[in-house]
Protein backbone atom coordinates (compact mmCIF):
# COMPACT_ATOMS: atom_id res chain seq x y z
CA UNK A 1 0.00 0.00 0.00
CA UNK A 2 1.25 3.49 -0.84
CA UNK A 3 1.77 5.68 2.20
CA UNK A 4 -0.65 8.27 0.81
CA UNK A 5 -3.38 5.61 0.84
CA UNK A 6 -3.07 4.73 4.52
CA UNK A 7 -6.01 7.07 5.09
CA UNK A 8 -8.09 4.46 3.24
CA UNK A 9 -7.31 1.71 5.73
CA UNK A 10 -10.58 0.40 7.23
CA UNK A 11 -9.31 1.23 10.72
CA UNK A 12 -8.55 4.79 9.61
CA UNK A 13 -11.96 5.28 8.00
CA UNK A 14 -13.56 3.80 11.11
CA UNK A 15 -11.67 6.33 13.26
CA UNK A 16 -12.90 9.22 11.08
CA UNK A 17 -16.47 7.93 11.32
CA UNK A 18 -16.12 7.51 15.08
CA UNK A 19 -14.84 11.08 15.45
CA UNK A 20 -17.78 12.42 13.45
CA UNK A 21 -20.31 10.33 15.37
CA UNK A 22 -18.84 11.30 18.71
CA UNK A 23 -18.56 15.02 18.00
CA UNK A 24 -21.97 15.40 16.43
CA UNK A 25 -24.08 12.87 18.33
CA UNK A 26 -22.50 11.15 21.31
CA UNK A 27 -21.06 14.24 23.03
CA UNK A 28 -24.52 15.79 23.15
CA UNK A 29 -26.44 12.59 23.94
CA UNK A 30 -24.02 11.08 26.44
CA UNK A 31 -21.78 13.81 27.83
CA UNK A 32 -19.07 12.45 30.05
CA UNK A 33 -15.59 11.04 30.26
CA UNK A 34 -15.89 8.51 27.42
CA UNK A 35 -17.41 10.85 24.85
CA UNK A 36 -14.96 13.51 26.04
CA UNK A 37 -11.99 11.34 25.16
CA UNK A 38 -13.26 9.30 22.21
CA UNK A 39 -12.55 12.06 19.69
CA UNK A 40 -8.99 12.38 21.00
CA UNK A 41 -8.38 8.67 20.58
CA UNK A 42 -9.87 8.46 17.10
CA UNK A 43 -8.31 11.74 15.95
CA UNK A 44 -4.82 10.77 17.08
CA UNK A 45 -5.16 7.53 15.15
CA UNK A 46 -6.17 8.81 11.73
CA UNK A 47 -4.58 12.26 11.74
CA UNK A 48 -1.03 11.05 10.93
CA UNK A 49 -2.46 9.18 7.90
CA UNK A 50 -4.30 12.35 6.91
CA UNK A 51 -1.11 14.43 7.14
CA UNK A 52 0.89 11.81 5.27
CA UNK A 53 -1.71 11.57 2.55
CA UNK A 54 -1.53 15.30 1.90
CA UNK A 55 2.27 15.37 2.13
CA UNK A 56 2.73 12.37 -0.15
CA UNK A 57 0.32 13.77 -2.71
CA UNK A 58 2.15 17.08 -2.82
CA UNK A 59 5.63 15.58 -2.46
CA UNK A 60 5.82 11.88 -3.43
CA UNK A 61 9.10 11.37 -1.56
CA UNK A 62 7.15 11.90 1.67
CA UNK A 63 5.55 8.51 1.21
CA UNK A 64 8.02 6.61 3.36
CA UNK A 65 8.04 4.89 6.71
CA UNK A 66 10.19 7.69 8.07
CA UNK A 67 7.66 10.27 6.87
CA UNK A 68 4.95 8.30 8.65
CA UNK A 69 7.04 8.49 11.81
CA UNK A 70 7.40 12.25 11.41
CA UNK A 71 3.63 12.61 10.87
CA UNK A 72 2.93 10.60 14.03
CA UNK A 73 5.46 12.57 16.07
CA UNK A 74 4.17 15.88 14.76
CA UNK A 75 0.58 14.91 15.56
CA UNK A 76 1.54 13.83 19.09
CA UNK A 77 3.66 16.94 19.65
CA UNK A 78 1.03 19.44 18.52
CA UNK A 79 -1.68 17.57 20.43
CA UNK A 80 0.45 17.68 23.59
CA UNK A 81 1.26 21.37 23.19
CA UNK A 82 -2.36 22.48 22.74
CA UNK A 83 -3.43 20.43 25.74
CA UNK A 84 -0.63 21.50 28.06
CA UNK A 85 -0.09 25.12 27.11
CA UNK A 86 -2.99 27.61 27.19
CA UNK A 87 -1.16 29.89 24.73
CA UNK A 88 -0.81 27.03 22.25
CA UNK A 89 -4.47 26.20 22.78
CA UNK A 90 -5.41 29.78 21.99
CA UNK A 91 -3.17 29.78 18.92
CA UNK A 92 -4.84 26.58 17.79
CA UNK A 93 -8.27 28.19 18.18
CA UNK A 94 -7.17 31.19 16.10
CA UNK A 95 -5.62 28.96 13.45
CA UNK A 96 -8.68 26.74 13.06
CA UNK A 97 -11.03 29.73 13.14
CA UNK A 98 -8.81 31.34 10.48
CA UNK A 99 -9.05 28.27 8.27
CA UNK A 100 -12.84 28.27 8.62
CA UNK A 101 -12.84 31.96 7.76
CA UNK A 102 -10.74 31.30 4.64
CA UNK A 103 -13.21 28.60 3.69
CA UNK A 104 -15.97 31.19 3.87
CA UNK A 105 -17.54 30.04 7.11
CA UNK A 106 -17.48 31.69 10.48
CA UNK A 107 -17.86 29.44 13.46
CA UNK A 108 -16.75 29.64 17.06
CA UNK A 109 -13.76 27.42 17.79
CA UNK A 110 -13.37 26.44 21.39
CA UNK A 111 -10.54 24.29 22.60
CA UNK A 112 -10.18 23.42 26.23
CA UNK A 113 -6.59 22.59 27.16
CA UNK A 114 -6.78 19.44 29.22
CA UNK A 115 -3.65 17.55 30.18
CA UNK A 116 -5.79 14.50 30.88
CA UNK A 117 -6.37 14.16 27.13
CA UNK A 118 -2.78 13.02 26.79
CA UNK A 119 -3.90 9.51 27.75
CA UNK A 120 -4.85 9.21 24.07
CA UNK A 121 -1.25 9.72 22.89
CA UNK A 122 -0.52 5.99 22.42
CA UNK A 123 -2.95 6.09 19.49
CA UNK A 124 -0.30 7.98 17.49
CA UNK A 125 2.09 5.12 18.24
CA UNK A 126 -0.54 2.62 17.20
CA UNK A 127 -1.01 4.54 13.95
CA UNK A 128 2.73 4.27 13.31
CA UNK A 129 2.74 0.54 14.08
CA UNK A 130 -0.24 -0.20 11.83
CA UNK A 131 0.89 2.14 9.05
CA UNK A 132 4.52 1.07 8.96
CA UNK A 133 3.49 -2.60 8.78
CA UNK A 134 1.29 -1.88 5.77
CA UNK A 135 4.03 0.06 4.01
CA UNK A 136 6.66 -2.55 4.85
CA UNK A 137 4.40 -5.46 3.92
CA UNK A 138 3.83 -3.96 0.53
CA UNK A 139 7.56 -3.32 0.08
CA UNK A 140 8.20 -6.93 1.01
CA UNK A 141 5.63 -8.05 -1.53
CA UNK A 142 7.31 -6.02 -4.27
CA UNK A 143 10.74 -7.29 -3.25
CA UNK A 144 9.55 -10.89 -3.33
CA UNK A 145 7.87 -10.34 -6.69
CA UNK A 146 11.01 -8.80 -8.14
CA UNK A 147 13.15 -11.68 -6.87
CA UNK B 1 -8.86 -1.01 -7.41
CA UNK B 2 -7.14 0.92 -10.15
CA UNK B 3 -4.91 3.92 -9.55
CA UNK B 4 -7.46 6.51 -10.59
CA UNK B 5 -10.24 5.10 -8.41
CA UNK B 6 -7.88 4.93 -5.46
CA UNK B 7 -6.91 8.55 -5.99
CA UNK B 8 -10.57 9.59 -6.01
CA UNK B 9 -11.28 7.65 -2.81
CA UNK B 10 -8.16 9.09 -1.20
CA UNK B 11 -9.21 12.61 -2.16
CA UNK B 12 -12.65 12.00 -0.65
CA UNK B 13 -11.23 10.48 2.52
CA UNK B 14 -8.81 13.38 2.98
CA UNK B 15 -11.64 15.87 2.51
CA UNK B 16 -13.92 14.15 5.00
CA UNK B 17 -11.10 13.62 7.54
CA UNK B 18 -10.03 17.25 7.13
CA UNK B 19 -13.56 18.55 7.61
CA UNK B 20 -14.17 16.57 10.78
CA UNK B 21 -10.72 17.42 12.11
CA UNK B 22 -11.51 21.12 11.76
CA UNK B 23 -15.01 20.69 13.18
CA UNK B 24 -13.88 18.85 16.28
CA UNK B 25 -13.65 21.80 18.63
CA UNK B 26 -15.31 21.54 22.03
CA UNK B 27 -18.77 22.96 22.27
CA UNK B 28 -18.81 26.27 24.17
CA UNK B 29 -20.59 25.88 27.49
CA UNK B 30 -20.95 29.61 28.18
CA UNK B 31 -22.09 32.44 25.93
CA UNK B 32 -22.19 36.18 26.39
CA UNK B 33 -24.25 38.90 24.81
CA UNK B 34 -22.57 42.26 25.15
CA UNK B 35 -23.76 45.85 25.19
CA UNK B 36 -22.04 49.07 26.16
CA UNK B 37 -22.65 52.66 27.16
CA UNK B 38 -20.36 55.68 27.29
CA UNK B 39 -20.73 57.62 30.50
CA UNK B 40 -19.15 60.83 31.77
CA UNK B 41 -16.84 60.46 34.79
CA UNK B 42 -16.73 60.36 37.75
CA UNK B 43 -20.00 58.56 38.56
CA UNK B 44 -22.73 57.05 36.48
CA UNK B 45 -25.94 55.27 37.25
CA UNK B 46 -27.08 52.63 34.86
CA UNK B 47 -30.03 50.28 34.78
CA UNK B 48 -29.39 46.86 33.33
CA UNK B 49 -32.25 44.61 32.31
CA UNK B 50 -31.36 41.16 31.15
CA UNK B 51 -32.35 37.58 30.50
CA UNK B 52 -29.28 35.63 31.49
CA UNK B 53 -27.64 33.65 34.26
CA UNK B 54 -25.13 36.35 35.19
CA UNK B 55 -24.33 39.99 34.59
CA UNK B 56 -20.71 41.02 34.10
CA UNK B 57 -19.55 44.64 34.02
CA UNK B 58 -16.18 45.65 32.64
CA UNK B 59 -14.37 48.83 31.84
CA UNK B 60 -10.72 49.83 32.06
CA UNK B 61 -11.66 53.06 33.79
CA UNK B 62 -14.17 51.57 36.23
CA UNK B 63 -13.04 51.91 39.84
CA UNK B 64 -16.00 50.55 41.77
CA UNK B 65 -19.52 49.30 41.30
CA UNK B 66 -22.40 49.24 43.75
CA UNK B 67 -25.37 47.10 42.77
CA UNK B 68 -28.97 47.58 43.85
CA UNK B 69 -28.81 43.96 44.98
CA UNK B 70 -26.22 44.91 47.57
CA UNK B 71 -23.16 43.50 45.83
CA UNK B 72 -20.24 45.90 45.96
CA UNK B 73 -17.00 45.65 44.03
CA UNK B 74 -13.82 47.67 43.61
CA UNK B 75 -11.05 47.35 41.04
CA UNK B 76 -8.74 45.89 43.68
CA UNK B 77 -11.18 43.12 44.51
CA UNK B 78 -10.93 39.57 43.29
CA UNK B 79 -13.98 37.64 42.19
CA UNK B 80 -17.24 39.02 43.50
CA UNK B 81 -18.72 35.56 44.11
CA UNK B 82 -17.10 32.34 45.10
CA UNK B 83 -19.53 29.92 43.52
CA UNK B 84 -22.06 29.65 40.71
CA UNK B 85 -21.64 30.86 37.15
CA UNK B 86 -19.56 33.88 38.14
CA UNK B 87 -16.93 31.75 39.87
CA UNK B 88 -16.88 29.26 37.02
CA UNK B 89 -16.64 31.61 34.07
CA UNK B 90 -15.44 34.94 35.41
CA UNK B 91 -13.00 34.08 38.12
CA UNK B 92 -10.75 36.99 37.18
CA UNK B 93 -11.22 40.33 38.86
CA UNK B 94 -14.26 41.63 37.07
CA UNK B 95 -17.61 42.51 38.51
CA UNK B 96 -20.04 39.67 38.18
CA UNK B 97 -23.27 38.78 39.88
CA UNK B 98 -25.77 36.01 39.42
CA UNK B 99 -29.22 36.78 38.07
CA UNK B 100 -31.75 34.98 40.29
CA UNK B 101 -34.35 33.19 38.19
CA UNK B 102 -32.47 33.94 34.97
CA UNK B 103 -34.17 37.28 34.40
CA UNK B 104 -34.06 40.59 36.18
CA UNK B 105 -33.25 44.24 36.42
CA UNK B 106 -30.46 45.89 38.40
CA UNK B 107 -29.34 49.42 39.02
CA UNK B 108 -25.64 50.09 39.32
CA UNK B 109 -23.72 53.05 40.57
CA UNK B 110 -20.42 53.02 38.79
CA UNK B 111 -17.42 55.08 39.86
CA UNK B 112 -15.22 55.90 36.89
CA UNK B 113 -11.60 57.07 36.99
CA UNK B 114 -11.82 60.89 37.09
CA UNK B 115 -8.54 61.45 35.24
CA UNK B 116 -9.81 59.48 32.29
CA UNK B 117 -8.18 60.81 29.12
CA UNK B 118 -11.44 60.88 27.20
CA UNK B 119 -14.48 62.83 28.20
CA UNK B 120 -16.50 59.67 28.50
CA UNK B 121 -15.69 56.23 29.79
CA UNK B 122 -16.94 53.06 28.19
CA UNK B 123 -18.76 50.53 30.35
CA UNK B 124 -19.34 47.10 28.88
CA UNK B 125 -22.09 44.91 30.20
CA UNK B 126 -22.21 41.22 29.35
CA UNK B 127 -25.11 38.90 29.82
CA UNK B 128 -23.72 35.43 30.41
CA UNK B 129 -25.81 32.39 29.60
CA UNK B 130 -25.72 28.66 29.24
CA UNK B 131 -26.14 27.05 25.77
CA UNK B 132 -29.86 26.47 26.48
CA UNK B 133 -30.20 30.27 26.48
CA UNK B 134 -29.58 30.38 22.76
CA UNK B 135 -33.02 28.93 22.07
CA UNK B 136 -34.83 31.02 24.68
CA UNK B 137 -34.72 34.62 25.90
CA UNK B 138 -31.17 35.87 26.06
CA UNK B 139 -29.98 39.43 26.02
CA UNK B 140 -29.11 42.63 27.82
CA UNK B 141 -30.35 46.18 27.74
CA UNK B 142 -28.67 49.18 29.38
CA UNK B 143 -30.20 52.49 30.28
CA UNK B 144 -28.23 55.43 31.64
CA UNK B 145 -30.10 56.95 34.58
CA UNK B 146 -29.98 60.66 35.38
Amino acid sequence: MKAADLILLPSSLFAVALLALNDHVLKAQFPGFVSGKLSDFSGLYFFPFFLLSIAATVWPRAGSKRALGVACLLTALVFSCVNLCPDASELYEHLVAGIWHELGRTRPVVHVADGEDLIALPMAGLAYWVGSRRIRDQAGFWNRTTL
Amino acid sequence: MNERKTAVWRFLAVGVAGYFSLATSSEPDWYVHAAHVDVPPPTARIKVTLDAEAVIILGPEVLSIQSSSGVAWTAEDGPTQSDGHCARYHEVGTFCEEVPGGSGSFEYEVLVRPEAPSTTARIEVWAGGLPERLSTNFGVNIEVLP
